[in-house]
This record gives C-alpha cells, structure tokens and sequence, in this order.
C-alpha cells in the first residue's frame, strides 16, 4: 500500500514536471479603461481601472478563465512615467515606468470550488509610443516585467510563470499619432489590451521535457515487470 | 451701436468656434468579451472572430464585444454594457486579407474584405439596436520598440438606430444622424506575430482585441490627413474667426 502511494506520486511529481515546461501565454482585455493622467511636466500616471465584470480585477483573458489586476506600489496607485527621450534609430519614443507593483491573476477553473491567485511583483519598465510622428506606426505600450511569485494551484502555466517570472505587453487603443509628451500633458482615457507571457528557452525545454518523459517510461516499464512478478 | 458691433463680433466668432468643435463627436471603447477571440488561419489568409463561449461567463454566450467607455472621459450610463454580436454570418465565414505589402520600420499591411453583408450591430441594453454595414478595411502589423502592433480598420456605413423612447442612446443617435464610423480594432501576440507569420504555415492563432468605433466627424488620431470636407469647413470657421478679430481691430484703430 505504502510502496503504491510512493509510486503514485512520484507520477504525479513527473507528471507536474512535465506540465511546467509549458510556459504560458494569454492574451486579456481590460473589463474598463486604462486612465493616463498628468503628472508634472513631462511626466503622466497610468491607472488601470476596475470594470463592470470582474471587479476587483481588471482585465479578464481571451479564453475567460484568468481575471488579473495590475496595481502599483506609488502613491496613487498608477504606474508613473517620465524621461521621454527619443527612442532609439528615431523609431518613436520611450519613457521610464518609475514605480513597480504588484500583479495579481486569479485562476478561476476550480471555481466555486476554490480559486488559486498569482500574486508577482511588476517591476518599472517602460513606456513606448509617439508612433504615427516617426516612420513607425501603432499604439503607445506599456512593457512590464513579471518578477517569480507565488502560486499554490495547479494550473501548469501559471506554475511556470511563478517560477520563472515573464514579461507584459498592453496597448493602449487610439494613441497612435500621439507623442508620449501628449499623453502626459493631456491625459486619455482609453480601452486596452494585451498579452503575458512566459517564454519557454527552448533548448532546456526540450532536454528537461525528454529527461522527465524518460523517467516516466522508465517508472512505468519497471512498474509493469514489478506486476508481472507478483502475478508469477 | 459700438455694443452691438462686438456682440456681433464675439457672436461670429463663437459660432465658428462651435463649428470646428462640433467635429468631435463621439469614440466607443471596445473589448472583447470573455471567450471571444480574434482567430487567424495561418495559410488560408483568413481570420475570424469567434464568440464568447467561456463557461465563465455565460451572459456574453454568442457575443463577440462590449463597448467598455466613450473616451471621450464623459461616458454615460446608457453607454456602458452596450454589447452586441459584431456581424452575424463573421465567426462561421472567414474575412480575407490579400497581398501584403511591405515597407520600411518592419511595416506590413494588407486590404481586407469583409464577408458580403457583414454588419456591426450593438444593443444599447434598452431594445435598440444600432447597425451598419461593414465594406472594406485594412490590417497592419508593425514592429514597434515594446511589440508589434497589430490593427484592423474598417469603414462603417449606413447606420441606422432603432433606439426610441427616453431611454434611447444620445451617442447612438449622433452615430445614426452621421450615418458613418470608422472602427479600429488593436490585437497583440506574445511573442508578437507579423503579418507574413499569421498568413504563413498551418494552423490557427488567437488573441483577445480592443478597440474603438468613431464617429465620422472625429478626425483619427493617425494618419493625420484631414478629408478635404473638414478642411473646407474648418478653414471657413477659422476664416470667420480671422474676420471677426480683424473687424474688431480695425474699428479700435478708427
């Protein structure tokens, strides 16, 4: 009995090994708007409001099945930016994010049995935009980094994301044609959207992927011959 | 008399400055709902939206958007949960995009047809419903310092309302009375996804998307290229505000 639930659950360990090479991509919109507001001069802050929907989270993935929140560690609870500088080859421009924060992604597929949250730190990163006045269009986007953090589910994904941290895009809808000084001075109130992702370096995937199929073969090989002994 | 002469001018005067602010109107902010993905079929050219279906979130069962905001910062309650399928044959028939074109700054855009008699159609939550017939559009890519950027534009015409009553939608009307919008839809990949890799190999990609309806009497924020009506019109305004201020300075000089 005792040797069976050894067996089971290094079969399971090997199996969540396996589940965390994943990595994790989602793509989310916001259930409300993105809020830029002035800040000094030069300078703005960007709030991510709460929406009809899913409060006390933001945006929601495509699929529905992750609600998450972005909120920053700063006074007011935006995302500060300043030093717009050209960015560089001329190719629009880039602004410091000054203030860090905390990301938040409730995973909802155990839901209304338990839900398991993601809880991240969002270090400063940058804004890019001024699209539309250099040879490059598109939307301004704001650039996140996701430090490691916790997550006690099961979600294979969202494992992988706590361990190894990843990175977050989120455009901001009709701001091209917009310099970031614009933006700054005059504030906008817009929807968004974006993607999170914890890229997979491929190469250890692959070996760790076929070291962890490895030992399942081998765990179920020696599982089988164990069996056909006793039954001789 | 010398009263009624600068009441005139500042008359004038505001009339031309209502005038070139009455061509800002009304901008809807768009999200996709739960479950509702944009889906490009890699080798076919095509892409998709597919409807909200997430088990999640039921009350958006068979739709494809909801308008978040007005961004204008002045939303109105009426405005917020509008919601609607986008068109009622575009999720089953694929929209094409043809030969992309590509140019410098990592720029790529194609046209697209939009499936025949595709429509946009929003409930206003009151039991009107704003539609309008979607002909043409253009899909780019480009690659940006943070990420590619991706869009889609369409051209909306047509548009009817069927909105009464006192509870009936101010912005939906103003739509209604303009008859024509422009509507903007950004989607992104991680990692990103131009053009020339949505339409090349095989299987399927999706992605969440935003955006915003326009009224055709906002100029776009990009390109910055005034139609020739508004220039005319914004010229004559601002001409009448240059004759009223000159009126006025030539009468303090006498």
């Amino acid at each position: 009995m005792q040797k069976a639930f050894i067996k089971i659950l290094s079969i399971g360990s090997v199996l969540s090994a396996l589940a965390a090479q994943g990595g994790i991509s989602i793509s989310f919109s916001g259930d409300a708007n993105v809020v830029i507001s002035p800040a000094g001069p030069g300078a703005g802050e960007i709030h991510f409001l709460t929406g009809p929907d899913v409060t006390p989270y933001q945006w929601y993935s495509s699929d529905g099945a992750y609600l998450g929140s972005m909120t920053s560690t700063g006074p007011n609870g935006g995302f500060l930016f300043n030093n717009i500088q050209p960015a560089p080859g001329g190719n629009g421009e880039v602004a410091t994010i000054t203030t860090s924060g905390t990301i938040s992604i409730l995973d909802q597929q155990l839901l209304p049995l338990v839900g398991h949250v993601l809880s991240a730190t969002l270090d400063w990163h940058q804004l890019y935009g001024g699209y539309g006045y250099t040879a490059t269009t598109g939307n301004a986007t704001v650039s996140l980094d996701v430090q490691p953090g916790s997550y006690s589910g099961f979600d294979p994904g969202l494992t992988y994301l706590a361990a190894h941290g990843g990175y977050i895009t989120v455009q901001l809808q009709g701001t091209s044609g917009l310099t970031l000084e614009q933006l700054a001075a005059n504030g906008l109130s817009t929807s968004y959207g974006g993607a999170l992702v914890s890229p997979v370096p491929e190469t250890s995937t692959t070996l760790a992927g076929l070291g962890a199929l490895g030992l399942l073969v081998l765990m179920v090989v020696r599982s089988r011959k164990s069996n056909s002994a006793q039954v001789q | 008399m010398k009263m009624k002469k600068q009441m005139w001018a500042v008359f004038a005067g505001g009339a031309a400055l209502w005038a070139v602010a009455a061509q800002g109107s009304v901008v809807l902010n768009l999200a996709s709902v739960p479950g509702s993905e944009m889906q490009f079929n890699a080798g076919s050219s095509t892409f998709q939206f597919n409807v909200g279906n997430s088990p999640f979130f039921p009350q958006y069962s068979g739709d494809q958007w909801k308008v978040v905001s007005e961004g204008t910062g002045n939303a109105s309650v009426d405005d917020i949960g509008a919601f609607g399928p986008m068109a009622t044959t575009a999720h089953t028939i694929g929209w094409q995009f043809g030969a992309i074109s590509l140019f410098g700054g990592g720029l790529e855009t194609a046209p697209v047809t939009s499936p025949s008699g595709t429509q946009i159609s929003i409930s206003d939550g009151n039991n009107g419903t704003l539609q309008g017939a979607l002909n043409w559009g253009t899909i780019q890519t480009v690659q940006g310092n943070g990420a590619i950027n991706a869009s889609l534009v369409l051209n909306i015409t047509g548009i009817t309302y069927t909105g009464s009553g006192p509870l009936n939608n101010s912005d939906f009307i103003t739509l209604k009375n303009d008859t024509q919008a422009s509507m903007v839809l950004s989607f992104s990949f991680a990692p990103g996804k131009s053009l020339t890799d949505l339409s090349t190999g095989t299987g399927t990609y999706t992605t969440s998307y935003s955006g915003s309806l326009t009224d055709a009497n906002v100029p776009p924020p990009h390109p910055p290229v005034p139609e020739a009506g508004t220039t005319i019109a914004g010229g004559v305004a601002l001409g009448l505000v240059a004759l009223a201020l000159g009126f006025q300075r030539r009468k303090a000089l006498l």
